[in-house]
């Protein structure tokens, strides 16, 4: 938890807020927001991810590259539902790392990869995705 | 994707980047921009009416768990992320921000 008094940046809180697990109050909002305890970090809802799932059309064996992933929502999604495998990144990557044990405790064992990445220097090589997705990536 | 609204006045455009993340200010459209990098076959549709039911939504939900909230992200911040979510109302009621989801094949 944060004092009043510190004078941090956006930057630092959002980092500070991934680097600590969601509280039952997060959850609850998550829910009441989403339907579900999705993940999210934006505003992407599940509607919105399964015209995503429709439109990439990926499968067993494509790479889904997700930038500013935070908490895997909604990559590990649609990896899971389309049976892809996807890397998450996010800039810190305490967010996509807790994304990979969240679906490794739900039982996923498919692809699921994550790396310390920002949008501006992306560390793969040219056509290593076959679909990237950013989704509210500022928000 | 969110973005301002194309065609804004210079004072609409302004109070919309103040509103909006600090990081959107492009006066391309997404669609524009994901030309520019070379995405083919770019295809973009309007989902700011949906955008603004989920932010209200937000706003509610954490008015209703404040007392959680606030211990969990701190006065500061829960205060600073519920304006920020007003804003955003705001810019979206006036018309000059958006969210859209472009797709895109790469070329």
């Amino acid at each position: 938890m944060l004092s009043d008094n510190e004078d941090i940046s956006s930057a630092e809180r959002f980092a500070l807020n991934y680097a600590r697990p969601q509280s039952e109050a997060e959850l609850r909002v998550e829910r009441e927001v989403f339907g579900a305890c999705i993940g999210a970090d934006g505003y992407t809802t599940v509607e919105e991810a399964k015209v995503l799932l429709d439109r990439l059309a990926l499968g067993r064996g494509e790479r889904l590259l997700d930038l500013g992933s935070g908490r895997g929502w909604p990559g590990v999604h649609l990896a899971e539902e389309s049976g892809c495998d996807v890397v998450l990144t996010d800039v810190p990557v305490s967010a996509p790392r807790e994304a990979l044990l969240a679906a490794r405790n739900r039982g996923l064992t498919g692809g699921f990869s994550a790396a310390a990445a920002g949008g501006e220097a992306i560390p793969f090589k040219s056509q290593a995705f076959d679909a990237v997705v950013h989704s509210d990536v500022f928000c | 994707m969110i973005h301002v609204a194309p065609d804004l006045s210079s004072r609409d455009y302004s109070r919309a980047v103040e509103l909006g993340p600090s990081e959107v200010g492009a006066r391309e459209d997404p669609a524009q921009l994901h030309e520019l990098t070379g995405f083919a076959e770019v295809r973009q549709v309007d989902t700011t009416d949906q955008w603004l039911d989920t932010t209200s939504t937000f706003i509610k939900a954490r008015e209703r768990h404040e007392e959680g909230l606030r211990i969990a992200e701190g006065d500061e911040a829960y205060e600073e992320e519920q304006a920020k979510k007003r804003g955003l109302v705001e810019g979206m009621t006036a018309g000059i921000l958006r969210r859209c989801l472009v797709a895109g094949r790469a070329s």
